[in-house]
């Protein structure tokens, strides 16, 4: 009986050196489906583990369209399921938006003509890779324009008031030209701002602390949230941040003077 | 020893196989080991911490996904990619099977994974009453094989020396088909494959 099936090997190392292996469970978990026929896949899809479900979904070659679509299924099920619960705080567009790039991506690496680190992490732990994913699509999508006005306009933003609110619900939400101009010198102001801050503001805690307050308007305990970290640890390092933006900018004026008093020197 | 030359992609796998939590601990620990991306690095614990928060939320989101939608739009992708690859054939229809690739594939399922050349020839011979040469054997397997009618798979030397490069071959979805419509047709497949399909 073949007990002992040669499964098809990781060819990845960890950044240590150390060759990638399945966990244990998924190894049995695959040899127990091999030995089972293709038809009996389909019935045990739901309960397998998502590694599983890679390396089956690998070894469909041919004419199987049928199988292939119906693991697939239960693998974009289990992307959503995962994905879904990280992506949270969004409209639905882009929600949607965020899982389905999640989706793309995760089924490219499955489909994956060459191995490499990332597709044979799909094998290893998927759940972590889809979260991963997940957070970058989010992070992405907060660095973009309609991110960033997502993030200005949340509703626990410390400089919204109810009379904007109300007006903002009842007003046409589509920008005109006017605010267009205004949102693109914000924009540009932000930019500017930001660039300021990265070349003062060298640890890169502070700098993103920095950045998350005063450009998202993140308040000190979101700040908290998203660094782990106690307040007395926020509030250092914004105060830092700021001490180094305040003597940057003392400096620049110092040396404005300077020049300007040579050229009347001169 | 850490492989510095790692792209960014395979740091924030290898981070997240490793850790658990976003941490402020971590953060510095994974930036100490590749300062070439302290920014991002940064920029992701901030963005993974702010989504476990979230996840974590008691209230469930308000904001409900059609996931049958979602999961339709990616099957299609899926199966487009695997296509465009090669991995899946377009769905052409199978020849009709000699009785002897018929019988063959009659024992490969019967014996349900752990079927390989010899042991399916002895099947092959048992269903019909006629001794099988193992050289027919082989080039039918190859047959089938190419028609992806089953699928073959080899013994792990490590932990069976003894059986070291055996193939085991199984029977595909396709050719569960096959063999129901073998079954209509041929008295002997239909005797051996009992209740099947």
């Amino acid at each position: 009986m073949s007990s002992a099936l040669e499964l098809r090997p990781l060819t990845s190392m960890s950044p240590e050196g150390i060759p990638y292996t399945r966990f244990e469970a998924t190894e049995i978990q695959i040899v127990r489906m091999l030995l089972l026929l293709q038809s009996a896949w389909i019935l045990a899809a739901p309960d397998l583990h998502a590694e599983t479900l890679v390396y089956l979904i690998r070894e469909i070659h041919g004419r199987d369209d049928e199988l292939f679509g119906l693991l697939a299924a239960e693998l974009a099920k289990r992307v959503w399921g995962i994905g879904g619960a990280f992506a949270q705080g969004f409209d639905l567009i882009t929600k949607e938006d965020i899982l389905w790039r999640v989706e793309q991506q995760i089924f490219k690496l499955v489909l994956a003509e060459t191995p490499s680190r990332q597709s044979d992490f799909l094998e290893i732990a998927f759940g972590r890779a889809v979260e991963r994913r997940t957070n970058d699509a989010v992070e992405k999508h907060n660095a973009t324009t309609w991110g960033l006005r997502e993030v200005l306009a949340r509703p626990d933003n410390d400089d919204d008031d109810d009379g904007d609110e109300l007006e903002r619900s009842i007003a046409d939400s589509r920008a005109g030209p006017e605010e267009n101009l205004l949102h693109r010198e914000e924009e540009a102001v932000r930019r500017k701002r930001y660039w300021k801050m990265r070349r003062v503001v060298k640890n890169p805690m502070h700098l993103e602390a920095l950045r998350l307050q005063i450009c998202e308007g993140y308040s000190i305990e979101e700040l908290m949230a998203c660094f782990n970290a106690t307040r007395g640890k926020v509030n250092y390092a914004l105060e830092t941040a700021k001490k180094q933006m305040r003597d940057a900018r003392e400096a620049q004026v110092r040396q404005g003077a300077a020049s300007r008093n040579g050229d009347t020197q001169q | 020893m850490t492989d510095t030359n790692m792209t960014l992609e395979d740091v924030l796998d290898a981070l997240m196989l490793e850790e658990q939590e976003p941490s402020y601990a971590a953060l510095v620990r994974w930036s100490k080991r590749y300062p070439q991306y302290r920014d991002e690095l940064t920029r992701y614990f901030a963005t993974w911490s702010l989504q476990r928060l979230r996840a974590a939320d008691p209230e469930p989101d308000p904001v409900v996904v059609d996931e049958e939608k979602l999961v339709a739009r990616t099957v299609s992708y899926a199966l487009d990619l695997a296509r465009q690859q090669g991995r899946l054939a377009p769905a052409a229809p199978i020849e009709p099977l000699s009785s002897f690739d018929q019988l063959m594939l009659t024992a490969v399922y019967l014996l349900r994974g752990a079927g390989y050349s010899v042991n399916i020839s002895d099947k092959v011979s048992g269903i019909s009453g006629k001794p099988a040469s193992l050289g027919a054997t082989f080039a039918s397997l190859g047959r089938l094989e190419r028609l992806g009618l089953i699928t073959a798979r080899v013994t792990d030397a490590r932990t069976d020396p003894e059986h070291k490069g055996r193939r085991y071959f199984t029977a595909t979805l396709a050719a569960e088909r096959v063999l129901a419509e073998a079954k209509e047709t041929s008295e002997i497949v239909a005797d051996f494959l009992g209740d099947f399909a």
